[in-house]
């Protein structure tokens, strides 16, 4: 324990890198927590309306009265650490940066990533905006290379839509570099 | 035989380079292309526009399949009937003629009706070479046209079956640019000389389109036949076998009228010794010693459950494994002969073309500018040889019918050497691939720190070890058997007892299993930690993960799509991260990673991508250990 706590604070003074300077755009807590919340909600409710429907008879009862009790708690836990607790991490460390060249990317709360995406390898860079998104009046932006698909959760629309046009930019112009 | 070609040109014989059949050579003034009646252009084997059949075969030899599968499936299902059939008839004589002659006409009806259905689905396959892409229309009912332009198709190979061969022809594949999203595009059932002709032309047309593009002069080509005497230095056994019984009749092997478009700068075969070597090497020891394991310790529990009367039966049992041991060796060591058989991997131009196989017939080739990385392999059988498996990594279509494609991700590596000296790898790779000469040489490898080899044991021979938390609840459920057994032993006599010593003993055996497996990875991470090591060049990433089998990855950095650094909680702690980087070849993409180098070297990996249009002077080449 020591030693990580001693560790972390020699990191902190000589960081291996500097984080990606840009974030998301703060409304993107708020569409994860909406987001969260439905799907949370979707698992937790048919159970628990299943172990009130079983309270009614007299027969199951004594059983399902303490599994709704536990139910609801269940459902309010989740409900507290992934409204509560973990957005505003998720959301400190999720950052990313734009270069004329390439993407960085870096986020991940216990499982630390980070990519550098060229823009060169780029082949489709996407905007989409799902129901959430578009009340928010966010967009997300994917960027596609020719291997995997990296997106960008929850940028203001119009960043998302330079971003997208550079990156098509970048892609059309740039020529190999070694 | 009575499939001839639209124009067949003259066709010299092989290797003796006589001077170019006349319409293969065009002349100096080019006009684009598309412009009617071409003049400029060479004689292509297929004219353009012209709808063109494959082989007749296709209508009576594709339903021969259809019907073994059709025979299999019957007597499988029937089987009650044909055996009640021979027991219960009074002239055992007369029903046995019966039933052969119902099963011969059964055959006979639906060998009728498949080959209707080929027929009419021959009927609307057809291919065409039209101005600018290459077409094949099929289908009965839904018509289909698949098309793909000339300056797309970036590979034409061949595959044939042993069923083919009867008949002599093959199955052409064009594969364009790749990615999940392309299916390549099948043309089945032609004659061996068409095969070729589909190619040439392919790549002829290709190399018009480009250049009319780019507004350059038309290229020249070579004729047929003109290309190479082949080299026959470092053939096998097989490979004079195959050309007695003719099979190797694709491309230039042994001569052929299309001999391609450009010579040949290279070519390299499997000697004797290599192809014995590799047949015996690629049977999997490890599955066949995990076997005998098994047997040993089903013998064990046996012998306590039943006492030592059993080991009467031993006498059967033992030689009866033994036998099955050795002929399931026999067989994969067989099988991997075969399919290398007549193995020949060449250069031809900006080319790499493989050929091997003596029953199934395969033809692969790739330009040097798609290859996404070269894989040096080795198995721990091939590691204590000395030798290695040499492949490169390209991207592969999804192909509709095969969904096994993403179980076997790594087979679909070109591989240009199935068992190669370790010390030969260099003089390949740099005959065969120039392009790749200033990849990282082994002085230029950076290792890993000192705490990976720590983490590394934990890591593999716990925490990520399935086997670990097996044993885990394996002792648990021990402690809970016997303590509830204690109490109720007397109740239960002898036999609660014997239950109770059989479990304890089978749970042995599994701590037994663990403990082997254990010592294997302790042993495997020990070299993990002294070989493995990545290195960064201007042009090349490199990565070797090595252990109990080794495999060394170079990465082109034009072919790198993106690389990326993960850390968890405890390698944070540690000062440590995983690197990777990420290819697209395979059909997902594939990913090459090294478990905990230093944070610096982690930075120093991410940097390395980035572009250098603006900083060329900043390279960072990482120091030499």
């Amino acid at each position: 324990m020591y030693s990580t706590i001693k560790r972390n604070l020699v990191s902190e003074r000589m960081p291996m890198k500097a984080l990606p300077a840009n974030q998301l755009d703060p409304r993107v807590k708020n569409v994860w927590r909406l987001n969260d919340a439905i799907w949370i909600t979707v698992v937790m409710l048919p159970i628990i309306i299943c172990f009130f429907v079983m309270t009614l008879f007299p027969e199951t009862a004594t059983i399902a009265r303490p599994l709704l009790i536990i139910g609801f708690i269940v459902w309010v836990v989740l409900l507290i650490v992934w409204l509560v607790v973990l957005p505003p991490i998720r959301y400190a460390r999720w950052r990313y940066e734009i270069t004329p060249d390439y993407l960085d990317i870096a986020k991940g709360i216990f499982w630390r990533k980070r990519y550098i995406i060229p823009f060169i390898r780029v082949q489709n860079t996407d905007t989409r905006q799902g129901p959430i998104l578009r009340a928010f009046d966010l967009a997300s932006v994917t960027v596609s290379t020719a291997a995997h698909e990296h997106e960008i959760p929850g940028l203001d629309a119009s960043i998302a839509e330079d971003l997208r046009d550079r990156a098509a930019e970048l892609a059309r112009i740039a020529r190999e570099d070694v | 035989m009575d499939q001839q070609l639209p124009q067949t040109p003259a066709s010299p014989a092989p290797g003796q380079g006589t001077p170019s059949a006349p319409g293969y050579v065009t002349s100096p003034a080019q006009p684009a292309l598309g412009q009617g009646t071409q003049p400029g252009l060479p004689a292509f084997a297929f004219p353009t526009g012209q709808h063109n059949k494959v082989h007749h075969s296709y209508i009576w030899l594709s339903p021969l399949l259809g019907l073994g599968a059709a025979l299999v499936v019957g007597v499988l299902t029937s089987i009650e009937d044909i055996v009640k059939g021979f027991m219960f008839a009074g002239d055992a004589g007369f029903s046995l003629l019966l039933i052969l002659l119902f099963v011969v006409l059964a055959l006979a009806v639906l060998y009728g009706i498949f080959v209707g259905i080929t027929a009419l689905s021959y009927k609307h396959l057809s291919f065409v070479f039209d101005e600018t892409e290459f077409s094949l229309y099929s289908g009965i009912l839904t018509k289909r046209r698949v098309h793909v332009p000339y300056a797309r198709v970036q590979s034409v190979n061949h595959k044939q079956s042993p069923i083919q061969r009867l008949a002599g022809v093959c199955t052409v594949e064009i594969d364009t640019a790749g990615g999940a999203s392309n299916k390549a595009i099948k043309v089945p059932y032609v004659k061996l000389d068409v095969g070729e002709a589909i190619r040439a032309d392919l790549f002829m047309r290709k190399a018009y389109s480009l250049a009319a593009e780019a507004g350059q002069p038309m290229p020249q080509f070579m004729a047929p036949g003109q290309a190479y005497a082949p080299a026959m230095a470092g053939s096998n056994v097989l490979d004079e076998a195959a050309r007695d019984m003719g099979v190797g009749d694709f491309r230039g092997l042994y001569g052929g009228s299309f001999a391609g478009l450009e010579p040949i700068s290279f070519e390299r075969r499997l000697s004797n010794k290599e192809l014995l070597l590799a047949s015996i090497s690629h049977s999997s020891v490890s599955g066949m010693l995990a076997f005998l394991f098994i047997c040993i310790a089903a013998a064990v529990v046996a012998m306590i459950f039943f006492g030592t009367e059993i080991l009467i039966y031993a006498a059967f049992v033992i030689p009866v494994t033994f036998m099955s041991l050795l002929i399931a060796m026999f067989f994969t060591m067989a099988t991997t002969a075969l399919s290398y058989g007549s193995f020949s991997v060449r250069r031809r131009g900006s080319r790499v073309e493989v050929e091997r196989g003596i029953l199934q017939r395969d033809f692969s080739g790739i330009d040097v500018n798609r290859i996404q990385s070269v894989v040096i392999r080795q198995s721990l059988i091939r590691k204590l040889m000395g030798y290695c498996e040499v492949s490169l990594g390209r991207i592969r279509a999804s192909s509709g019918e095969e969904q096994n494609t993403q179980a076997n991700l790594n087979a679909g590596g070109l591989v240009i050497h199935p068992f190669l000296k370790l010390d030969q790898v260099d003089g390949l790779l740099n005959s065969l691939l120039p392009e790749y000469i200033d990849r990282p040489t082994s002085t230029q490898f950076k290792g890993l720190p000192v705490v990976a080899f720590r983490r590394g044991i934990l890591r593999r021979c716990l925490w990520r070890n399935g086997m670990f938390w097996f044993v885990l609840l394996t002792i648990v459920f021990q402690i809970g058997f016997n303590l509830v057994f204690s109490s109720a032993t007397a109740a239960l006599g002898s036999e609660g007892a014997r239950l109770v010593s059989l479990l304890n003993v089978s749970c042995v055996l599994i701590y037994l299993g663990f403990i082997i497996q254990v010592v294997l990875i302790v042993i495997g991470t020990v070299w993990w930690k002294r070989g493995s090591g990545f290195a960064m060049t201007e042009k090349y990433l490199a990565l070797c993960n090595d252990g109990l089998g080794t495999e060394t990855v170079y990465l082109p950095r034009q072919k790198i799509q993106d690389v990326y650094t993960r850390t968890n909680p405890f390698q944070k702690a540690a000062g440590v991260t995983t690197i990777g980087a990420v290819t697209a070849a395979g059909v997902q993409g594939t990913t090459s990673f090294l478990w905990d180098v230093t944070e610096e070297d982690g930075a120093a990996w991410l940097d390395w991508l980035k572009p250098r249009t603006q900083q060329q002077a900043q390279i960072q080449v990482p120091a030499q250990p």
